[in-house]
């Protein structure tokens, strides 16, 4: 029985012995999992350098992601102008020309623009009774703008009518309040055109705003046509001096920016200074990138440091199992198989700390979204292509080992 | 005789598990180191042989040629009638798979597998398909071959000297080789177990077995049909049947 079982197995002969990849996977994972604690740890480097990776690539992207959806159709239609020579003056001064709106309206790409100024007045100025009466006024911000401002600002009505280029050429006495000004005077209807007093003039309301997308200030104030302002208050005060607000079509603002000094003062330009909104970010991206470069080196130094550790785990493992390495050679390995065994445990060691690193790196981006109550925005590709390079390092990692392991002398070994 | 006998067999019948055929190692000096000199030896299949000699004596250098962890610097070496002196590395890792059976004075069992896992890595390089429990089945088969059927499941740090040497002969006889190569198989362990240890040796040559025995120890030595000594890298087998030593002053000492 014994001899026909010999006979048998002697007809099995093969030319070459042999190492099948589920057997090279099951021998690689017993090796790591013989020690688990140290196998944890030399992943740690891995762990980090990817999962910084993840993490640094995908804040930076939700990042940007909310400036785009938040900002960016309203940074990218906006020029404002101000009045440099106003404000670097002593003197009330007004440096736009009076058909300020008619000559930026020529500029190719402006959809609507317009001059407007804060009106400085002494406190309680506006009420909704006349001089002398009491209680005294509200202290609410006197906004003098042209028609071409409020539609350039995006004002939205929410009842009543804005004052058009009749009150402005006539310097009419009519006044725009904002929602929160009109509850604070009283004013609930417009239907028996109700009156307010500026400075001790009167003005009738004519609209009611529900707000506006572009000029904060004109939310808490009252705003009055911009010739009437001049007639009544002068020129603007160089504290408050007077700017201009351009709504343009997508994408023309930067080239409306560098028109519009020329176009509005050909003899001077240099008295206006043109910006788009995007000016300001562009050095917060540039801030924002750079920061991003040193956390990215960052990065790259702990998988550096994640591979080192790797492979001196390695070769500290070659190092103590050759014994286990001779019982191989004797039981019919040859030395590719020792090789693809310890180049296979490298590599899951990377592997497995490149897949735990991607994931800490999805969850911190995931908790940072959460807590600012942004969208997360993460590149499918890079969250796939994490755990791949730790693979790639662990491989790397265990080159050298491999080779070392490769080289033991079987005869020695089992001494 | 028992030499004759084997030769005879092998003549008519299958070649011979071991030829050595002026196989000599010398090691490279300065100065180089003849560790085996030229020797000639046939192991028949089924001859249960005893190599004996003092540490130096090239023992470690025979076995090492014999299990083709090294390589001859003359002469030829075939097993089963195929000459692997001189043939691949891939060749050789083949034979030592299929062909020869390890058992090893430190056991070298590896210490986070249990006793049938050990066995089972004997599969890993041999070829064998995976696949149902065709690999566990013949471990277990093994295992009870060697009398440790109900301690499979035991990690070797919860076995003892012998139980871990009867893991490790499991392990050599799982492919079924043509020889088993045993160096100094009871030199960890005492006494009692070594008489059980050789007791099983014995057994699995009654049942077919092709072994050689490396061994300092007389008592195992004694069990074998032939034993051949070396010394200072010279083979010599006395000729004729040789009485047990009736009082120890044939003893070999290493």
């Amino acid at each position: 029985m014994f001899t026909a079982r010999r006979r048998a197995g002697r007809r099995r002969t093969g030319d070459s012995s042999r190492l099948r990849s589920r057997d090279l996977a099951d021998e690689a994972l017993a090796g790591l999992l013989q020690r688990p604690g140290r196998s944890v740890l030399t992943m740690l480097g891995t762990v980090l350098g990817i999962g910084g990776f993840v993490a640094i690539v995908g804040l930076s992207q939700t990042a940007n992601g909310q400036i785009g959806t938040a900002f960016s159709r309203l940074d990218a239609t906006e020029v404002t102008v101000t009045d440099a020579a106003a404000a670097a003056g002593t003197v009330p001064a007004l440096d736009f020309p009076a058909d300020a709106e008619a000559r930026a309206g020529r500029i190719n790409g402006v959809v609507a623009a317009g001059v407007w100024w804060t009106v400085p007045l002494r406190h309680g100025a506006v009420s909704a009774r006349p001089p002398g009466a009491h209680p005294a006024g509200l202290s609410l911000n006197v906004i003098a703008a042209t028609p071409g401002a409020l539609a350039a600002s995006g004002a939205v009505l929410r009842s009543g009518v804005l004052f058009n280029r009749f009150h402005q050429d006539h310097a009419q006495n009519v006044a725009v309040v904002a929602a929160p000004a009109a509850a604070q005077l009283g004013l609930t209807s417009l239907a028996e055109q109700p009156a307010i007093f500026i400075g001790g003039q009167p003005f009738t309301v004519i609209g009611i705003l529900s707000g506006d997308q572009r000029l904060p200030q004109l939310n808490l104030g009252v705003i009055v046509p911009e010739k009437t302002a001049l007639r009544v208050w002068g020129l603007p005060h160089h504290d408050s001096p007077a700017q201009m607000i351009i709504h343009t079509r997508l994408g023309a603002a930067p080239v409306v920016a560098g028109q519009v000094p020329v176009a509005l003062r050909p003899g001077d330009p240099l008295a206006l200074t043109a910006a788009t909104s995007a000016n300001g970010s562009e050095l917060g991206q540039e801030v924002a990138a750079s920061l991003n470069n040193l956390l990215l080196a960052l990065a790259g130094i702990a998988l550096i440091v994640g591979m080192i550790g790797i492979a001196n785990t390695t070769l500290v493992a070659v190092l103590e199992r050759k014994s286990e390495i001779g019982l191989r050679r004797a039981l019919g390995a040859r030395p590719v198989h020792i090789s693809a065994q310890f180049l296979t445990e490298s590599t899951a060691l990377g592997l497995s700390g490149g897949l735990i690193g991607a994931s800490l790196g999805v969850v911190t981006v995931l908790v940072v979204t959460v807590l600012h109550h942004w969208t997360a925005v993460l590149a499918p590709g890079l969250v796939l292509a994490a755990p791949a390079a730790g693979a790639i390092i662990g491989l790397i990692a265990g080159l050298y080992p491999a080779l070392r392991a490769s080289g033991v002398e079987p005869a020695e070994a089992l001494r | 005789m028992t030499a004759r006998a084997g030769e005879a067999a092998t003549a008519t019948e299958a070649p011979a598990v071991i030829r050595l055929s002026g196989a000599a190692c010398t090691y490279p000096g300065p100065p180089p180191v003849r560790a085996l000199k030229p020797a000639d030896l046939v192991i028949g299949r089924g001859e249960h042989v005893a190599i004996t000699g003092p540490s130096g004596s090239g023992k470690s250098t025979l076995l090492n040629l014999i299990g083709l962890l090294d390589r001859p610097t003359a002469g030829t070496i075939e097993i089963d009638g195929q000459d692997v002196g001189g043939s691949t590395e891939r060749r050789r890792a083949a034979v030592r798979a299929l062909r020869i059976g390890f058992v090893f004075q430190a056991f070298h069992l590896l210490p986070h597998r249990t006793a049938l896992e050990n066995v089972m890595l004997a599969q890993v390089y041999a070829g064998v398909a995976r696949g149902g429990q065709r690999r566990r089945t013949a471990a277990l088969t093994a295992l009870a071959q060697v009398g440790l059927g109900e301690r499979a499941g035991a990690l070797p740090s919860a076995l003892s000297g012998g139980e871990r040497q009867r893991v490790a002969i499991a392990r050599a006889l799982l492919n079924q080789p043509s020889l088993l190569l045993c160096d100094e198989p009871t030199g960890n362990l005492d006494s009692a177990t070594t008489a059980e240890i050789s007791g099983l040796l014995e057994g699995l040559h009654r049942a077919g077995t092709t072994l050689l025995v490396i061994t300092h120890n007389l008592a195992v030595a004694r069990r074998a049909q032939r034993r051949i000594t070396i010394q200072d890298g010279y083979l010599t087998e006395p000729s004729g049947p040789q009485p047990a030593a009736p009082d120890g002053t044939r003893h070999v000492h290493g």
